[in-house]
């Protein structure tokens, strides 16, 4: 099979965070009773006048100035005419010749993504075709996600690799969970994925029929529907076949993506500019507003962290929540960051897991993680006693060292000292031996030390307490 | 407008046409398009939309619960508890 090139586009719709819909103030709760957030204007009852939402207008915005867009100064809504039961007015509000946002670009590890274009959107209903397992004689219609306020984030054809596809798709997610514009929950529905896929044998042929691929519901499944696609078109066309331009839905449960519909003339939606809606017009203040909403940005981050000598998994595993990152970087303020990193990695989100927390739901100080990164650090408290006292600092928000205080964990020098020779004299032959220069014979020493702290000191002081003896003894002799 | 417009126009419209309206329907269609032809006349290269002031319409993002939703269920041909219930529409 001869080599052969694919190229890729995606759009991405993801909704926007807001608490009314785009065009009336019905609620856009996720998971709400069916078709308890309708009104007559969401449900497209005659004589209706849609509004426009302030805060999605300004989400598009900040959008724009994440992805590097232009923002226009005047852009207008536009009416997508088609017929079907999820879409009660037979018309989607969109936006066509004049969008909010466009000519932007996605900064990944090697390339930049163009981005064609950012515009709003409402969403549809959702169609039931059965309820639980029992097919309806018919399909039912809930309105809820009707007109909730969507961006549509169209790719220039910039991808040459489902790898690509995912990279971007992540960093995408990323920015724009940051800057709070939208969750990106493709489980929820927030973020959707539509690939456009096509081969060709060199790059000075023109581009090859492309097909749109559907229906994916995580980032891994938009990889493997792309490398799918790309591998059966090369197929198709190695084997002297015709690529349709058609829309495929991917099939998780198979790993394959089967033919939908095929586009035989191009869909005539007969776009014109909503005659119900005035234009949206954008001036400097918007943007300086929304620019001065947007924190640092991951890439920003990701430097200073290497700065701070955490390693590359460190720093992909921190900078993936924002929450998280400002959580790290609260708590290695004045502690090593290292350290800390180890904590909050290991630690912090082993305790959030087994709760199923998110970082927000989290009580424990960042400085009193600081604080336990700096004692495990300098060699006061061993790997163990970390794990021993972090769950009770996780969940009562207790500064370690009241809790070694309270657990009498031996971390005082002098004190185990004084304990180290107790063990010695305890353990006389031991120490005769270790003396001798038989290393294993400490472990007899230790072990009693552990025991008779019931753990809470940290073994390698007591090994460093006992050599620094024996060289003492050395030089007596 | 021909006989293949009429007919394009119609099945984006959902409508159906009996076979012996077709040319009527054309003629009178193409009555009201020379009707709006009018508008053309007027030149307004370099003249954008009319509005009264260029400043934005907007609403504050707040949830107002509409309270009579069962009046809007009520209005469809069909439901199903709480769903609007249509004919079954085909996904695969």
């Amino acid at each position: 099979m001869s080599d052969f090139i694919p190229t890729i586009g995606l759009e991405v719709h993801v909704q926007l965070k807001t608490k009314s819909k785009m065009f009336c103030s019905c609620s856009t709760d996720f998971g709400a009773a069916p078709n308890t957030n309708i009104c007559p204007v969401c449900t497209g009852q005659p004589g209706v006048l849609p509004a426009k939402n302030k805060r999605a207008i300004e989400l598009a915005v900040r959008a724009g100035l994440v992805l590097n867009c232009r923002i226009e100064k005047y852009s207008v809504f536009a009416r997508k005419n088609y017929f079907y039961p999820d879409l009660p007015k037979a018309y989607q509000i969109s936006q066509y010749e004049l969008p909010i946002t466009r000519d932007g670009f996605v900064k990944l590890s090697g390339k930049k993504i163009g981005i064609i274009r950012a515009h709003l959107e409402e969403d549809a209903g959702k169609l039931l075709h059965y309820i639980g397992s029992v097919p309806v004689d018919g399909s039912l219609v809930d309105l809820n996600r009707c007109g909730v306020p969507l961006l549509e984030i169209v790719s220039y054809p910039d991808i040459d690799s489902p790898e690509t596809a995912f990279e971007y798709l992540k960093t995408l997610r990323r920015l724009l969970r940051y800057a709070e514009i939208s969750d990106c929950d493709m489980e929820k529905g927030s973020l959707r994925c539509d690939c456009n896929v096509s081969v060709r044998r060199s790059v000075d042929e023109p581009l090859g029929v492309k097909t749109e691929i559907k229906n994916m519901n995580s980032f891994r499944e938009v990889r493997e529907a792309i490398a799918y696609e790309i591998e059966r078109q090369k197929k198709v066309l190695s084997d002297g076949g015709k690529i349709y331009q058609e829309t495929r839905l991917w099939n998780g449960r198979k790993g394959v993506t089967v033919e939908m519909r095929r586009k035989e003339e191009a869909a005539d939606y007969r776009y014109f500019p909503e005659p119900d809606l005035t234009p949206i017009f954008i001036d400097e203040k918007i943007i300086e507003e929304q620019r001065k909403l947007i924190p640092k940005l991951p890439a920003e981050r990701k430097e200073k962290l290497f700065e701070m000598g955490l390693s590359e998994y460190q720093v992909d595993v921190l900078v993936e929540e924002r929450k998280l990152c400002d959580y790290f970087i609260a708590a290695s303020e004045n502690s090593n960051p290292k350290e800390v990193a180890n904590l909050i990695i290991t630690n912090l989100l082993g305790e959030m897991n087994k709760k199923r927390l998110d970082i927000e739901e989290v009580k424990l100080n960042p400085l009193f993680v600081g604080e336990l990164a700096d004692l495990k650090a300098s060699g006061k408290i061993s790997a163990q006693v970390v794990k021993r006292i972090f769950p009770q600092m996780f969940e009562k928000n207790i500064p370690p060292s009241q809790l070694l205080k309270n657990l009498n964990i031996v971390s005082d020098e002098g004190k185990l000292e004084k304990l180290v020779w107790e063990g010695i004299s305890e353990n006389s032959s031991a120490w005769e031996d270790y003396k001798m220069g038989k290393e294993k014979a400490s472990g007899r020493i230790i072990g009693w030390v552990m025991k008779k702290t019931r753990g809470s000191s940290d073994p390698a002081t007591v090994k460093k307490i006992l050599e620094r003896l024996k060289d003492e003894k050395d030089f007596d002799n | 407008m021909d006989r293949d417009g009429i007919l394009r126009i119609a099945k984006l419209a959902r409508l159906e046409i009996e076979d012996g309206k077709i040319e009527k329907f054309t003629e009178e269609f193409n009555k009201i398009l020379s009707y709006f032809e009018k508008l053309g006349e007027v030149n307004t290269k370099d003249i954008s939309p009319f509005l009264l002031k260029n400043e934005n319409v907007l609403r504050e993002d707040e949830v107002i619960r509409f309270k009579d939703r069962d009046r809007i269920l009520g209005n469809a041909p069909d439901r199903q508890d709480d769903f609007f219930k249509v004919k079954k529409v085909i996904e695969e």
